[in-house]
Order: structure tokens, then sequence, then C-alpha cells
């Protein structure tokens, strides 16, 4: 049953709104995306944590305070989710790992801060691969989440769980983006997602992947609720030294303004060979609608786009490596019983905590790291990246923004590329050069497949210019209702219910 | 480069990984390893002789923290963590051995 004033499609935008109008309290609210939860959860696994007595409490508080006519913040009452390998209070910051599943921040992430303070109410946490390291959400130790739109497919990964609650209940929710962890997954959920531009976002409380690669992102059904919610925690942070210190747009703002004039590319490699049809078809379709907006377009060339995927797998196994050096059995997580000396403990405590792809990302770092090796592959890596970069750089002095596939494919069954991890990096091909770059990128659906299954179209940007993307994307679901579509779950309001 | 995958290569990298993996899991990352060297080794035809790497992705310089007092985290928060602990400490296994013992 939905509250009165609630919207069915659970908008985060319009759950603001109804709540500033005093049409829904929060914790009307709260309950209403709780009863979801507790309906939907257990067929698709999508959140590994749900804080029912925290958030109805911080619920009844944002009401004490707007009752008694106090400023309770601009997302008041709003609820939120994060991945849980963003720190929070509540529950545990397991990052899906075994080797810290017990893990209880003693500090809450800057973004996970800001949205609270802004009166947004934390439900729960989030399902992912392993520390990110997936596209499937099937290497989680708490087990895989599945597709609301086929719950015998993947969501994408790593922030599958964050894309499957979107679809399944609406409101907005937090993943992070190493190589496309927020855009491709996304993508299979027939979501929102963006990526900001590096340094738009605190990463301080993010359990670190890849640092150089890593940012936090928004996801959601539409453009809007991501850039709603972009507002709340872009920003710099003196926490984070690798925050920017530079104004933020008003994005929610932004939106409202015209495409009308912009330009994008069509980057011919990422139309090339590899890519189904349905989904170069879906995205042909969806660039003749920017079309109709007034958007114009022009043919362009990435040329390293080959060289994208090898270069990520090197600089983000190399970042990996250092980062979870930190897991070693000594401050936090598993430690080995009866250990016969120091280096037995690390090397025993990380064998039997880590999963069996973080092993290989780490091995794979450690690798390309060592001596006789480094000049070869790591020192190699980072010289591509720079041509990579180099070709954005080029294309942005003739075109505002770039769109292409998501994903070569749309969401497969669950276990059809467990066996070769190599067939799994190959869909990150058209979502990696964006981290590597450190332009912003959203995907946004534009299409269905006979079958029902979501295809995302991705649009980049020039670094920080995270509002006039989030613009492009509004603008196309503005015209079109791929977004508002929602699976066929039960207690979603969706068709099957 | 040309590189051959071995048993004792892929056990050098377990050791400085500090991972301590199973009989299978050496096999598998010895398979794997051939893999994704297949994979990145496209990067070898690009010529980067004149190309700087890109050690950071935007152009900042330092970035320092301001000189203020903060309090730290509560000890025992930190501590609750920890998978053994005692009167303020973590514990570990013994790194240095008493006179007369061998280490």
């Amino acid at each position: 049953m939905t509250s009165p004033g609630l919207p069915a499609n659970f908008d985060s935008v319009a759950t603001r709104d109804a709540i500033r109008d005093g049409s829904l309290t929060a914790s009307d609210a709260v309950s209403e995306i709780l009863g979801r939860i507790d309906a939907s959860n257990p067929e698709i696994s999508a959140l590994t944590q749900v804080f029912h007595d925290d958030a109805l409490e911080a619920a009844g508080a944002v009401d004490k305070q707007i009752a008694a006519g106090e400023s309770p913040g601009p997302l008041a009452g709003v609820p939120f989710t994060v991945k849980a390998n963003i720190c929070s209070r509540e529950g545990v910051t397991d990052a899906a790992s075994k080797i810290i599943s017990e893990y209880r921040a003693p500090y809450e992430a800057t973004v996970v801060e800001r949205l609270k303070n802004a009166g947004a109410i934390l439900v729960g946490k989030t399902n992912l691969d392993e520390f990110g390291m997936g596209s499937s959400t099937e290497n989680s130790a708490l087990g895989p989440t599945r597709n609301p739109w086929n719950t015998d497919c993947v969501p994408g990964g790593s922030s599958g769980g964050a894309a499957a609650a979107a679809a399944a209940f609406g409101a907005f929710h937090l993943g992070s983006d190493t190589g496309g962890s927020i855009r491709q997954p996304s993508s299979y959920c027939g979501v929102t997602g963006f990526k900001p531009t590096y340094g738009r976002v605190s990463r301080f409380g993010l359990l670190a992947f890849a640092s150089s690669l890593d940012q936090i992102g928004p996801v959601a059904r539409s453009a809007r609720e991501c850039a709603m919610a972009l507002d709340a925690i872009a920003g710099v942070d003196a926490m984070d030294s690798t925050s920017a210190d530079l104004d933020v747009p008003d994005c929610l703002g932004a939106l409202e303004g015209s495409v009308e004039g912009m330009k994008i590319g069509i980057p011919k490699e990422y139309f090339s060979a590899g890519i189904d049809d349905v989904v170069r078809e879906h995205v042909e379709r969806a660039i003749d609608t920017f079309r109709e907006l007034g958007v114009t377009t022009e043919e362009i060339s990435l040329p390293h786009t080959e060289y994208a995927n090898p270069t990520y797998v090197i600089i983000s196994g190399a970042e990996a490596s250092s980062n979870l050096g930190r897991y070693d059995g000594v401050h936090y997580g598993h430690r080995t019983p009866a250990p016969s000396d120091l280096i037995d403990m690390y090397s025993r405590s990380r064998g039997e905590g880590f999963g069996l792809e973080a092993k290989r990302r780490i091995m794979i770092g450690t690798f390309v790291l060592s001596s006789g090796y480094y000049d070869a592959f790591y020192l190699k890596a980072m010289k591509v990246r720079r041509l990579i970069r180099n070709d954005y750089e080029e294309a942005y002095k003739k075109v505002d923004a770039v769109i292409c596939p998501t994903s070569p494919v749309v969401a497969f069954p669950l276990g059809s590329r467990l066996d070769d991890p190599l067939k799994l990096y190959a869909v990150d091909i058209l979502t990696v050069s964006a981290n590597l770059a450190a332009i912003p990128g959203i995907s946004f659906p534009c299409g269905f497949t006979d079958d029902g299954l979501p295809v995302g179209a991705q649009i980049f940007g020039r670094h920080f210019e995270d509002d006039r993307v989030l613009a492009l994307a509004h603008a196309f679901q503005s015209a079109t209702d791929f977004h508002t579509r929602m699976p066929p779950l039960a207690g979603t309001g969706g068709a099957g219910s | 480069m040309s590189i051959e995958i071995t048993p004792a290569l892929v056990a050098q990298i377990a050791q400085l990984s500090r991972l301590d993996l199973s009989e299978d899991e050496l096999a598998e990352m010895n398979g794997h390893f051939e893999k994704v060297l297949k994979f990145v080794e496209s990067l070898d035809r690009l010529d980067t002789d004149d190309v700087d790497p890109s050690i950071f992705v935007r152009d900042v310089s330092n970035v320092m923290a301001r000189d203020e007092l903060r309090p730290s985290l509560p000890v025992e928060e930190i501590l609750r963590n920890g998978p053994q602990t005692d009167d303020g400490f973590f514990l570990v296994p013994r790194i240095i051995a008493e006179a007369g013992e061998s280490a």
C-alpha cells in the first residue's frame, strides 16, 4: 500500500518535495521503502544489510524537526543506501569480503556524513563484488545479487546491489566506480548511474581499490535524482587531498538549461565489432533522439580505445595490490588461528580471508610492480594512460561530450562468465577509459531487448563538466520513458504486483 | 617482452603478496598469469619512448593539511576491530627473539 503523497516509482526528488510540502512524512517515506525492501529483497539480494530501527528513528527525528518549524536540511527524510565498501556508523563495512566481515567503521565516509547532515536517511547497505572487483556481483562473500528484470541474470557489477536496488525499490543509492562499477550495472538494471569527474566527490571512507581510478557516485532511476544526490555529496574535503578545490555547480538547477546546440561526438571505435547488434541499434536510436533535441553530432576517433582495458588491468591491479596490503590480520579483520610467526600470520590470514578474484588482482598487481617487470608493465601502462587522456583532450576540442554504449552486451545469465575472468573483464571495455582519463560518465536506459532486458547508453563529458553530462541525460529522459519502467517484482508497484 | 610463467615465478609472487595459496590456487594463478600477459601484450605495439607517464590525473601540486590540533578517534573504537588486543595495544606474534632463543 503506497502512502498518500508518495510517488509510485519512489522518485527521490518527488519524495523530497512531498516531505517539504507536508504531503508526506519522513517516517512514512522510510516505512514505505523498508516495506518494499522487505517484500522484494529476498528475491534479488540487492541489500545485504537493512537498518530498520536506525532509519525509522532518524526519520522520526526529522519529522519532529519539521513539526517544530526547524529546517532539517535540503534532503530531509529522503532515504538512501550505500554500497558496503563505504563506511557508515550503522552496520558493518565488509566490502562483501570474508576478510573484514565484522568490520565496524570507527568513522563515517564524507559522503554519508554530508547526506545525513542534509537530512537524508541511510536505510541499508548494498551488495558488491568483493572490494569492487568484478562486473557481475557474483564475487561476493555474501552470495550474488540478481537482476530485478530477470532473476536468472546478473545485475552487473561491482555496484550490482545499488543498481538492482534502484530498479526494484526506487530511491537513490551510492556506489563506487573504478572501471565502470556504477555505469555497467546501471545499464544492466535499466537505471541511471553517474560516475563524477575524479576529484569531484571525496573518497574519504571509501575502502580503496585503485585510488587513482575510484570515485563515488549515485545510482537512481533518473538523471534528475542523480543530480540531486551529487549536489549533496560533491565538493572539496580536507580528509581527501585528491578532492578538487573547485566551485561545485548546482547540477539539479543546471538540468533545466537547454542542450540545444551542444555537440556530441560518436567515437567509431566504440561501435565496432564486439558490440551486440541490439545494443548498437538502441544506442543509435538514442543518438537520433538527441538530434531531435537539437544536439549536433560528429563522428570522432579515440584511437587508443583498444588499449584501455589492458592498461586498466595493469594499473588497477598495481594499485589494488598496494591498497589491499592493509588487510594483514593486525588491526582489523580475519586473523588465522595459531600462526607460527608474523609472516605466516600475514600470509595465512590473507590466504584464508580474500576471495579468488581479489587474490588474482593482488597477484597481478604485485607482479607488474615487482623488480624486473615494473618498466615493461606498470610504467608502460602509465604512459598509455597518458595517450588515452590525450585522445579525450583532442576530442573535446571538437565536441562537448561523447556518446557510446555502456556495455557491449546486456545482462548475462548467472555463472555464464565465471569460468574465465578474462571474459568478464571484456564487458568493461567501454567504461574503463573514463576512469583512466578521470572524466565524468553516465549510463542511462535507452531501450529494452525483446526479452525485456534493459540496454544502456553512456555519455562522457569534459573534466568537471558533470552538470552538462547530467543535463544531457536529463534531456533524453524528458523525451523518453525508458527510465520510468519498473521491473516485474513483487512489492515494487511494477508489472508483477 | 616475452616472459615464461613458471610455477616458481607464481610462487615467488604469492610470497611477495603475502598470500598463502593452495596447490589448486597456484595452478589457477599460473593459467591466469598466462591469460593476462596475452591480454596486455597489445601495449607492446605502442611506441611510448617519448610519452610522459600519467602519474596523477590532475595537474595539482602538493596539498597541505592545516596545521591544527584535532582529536584523534577514540582508542577503544579502533581496538574494537582488532583480532587480538590487550591494554590499549594490538597483539601480534613475537617478532624479536629473547636472548638465547633463535627467532
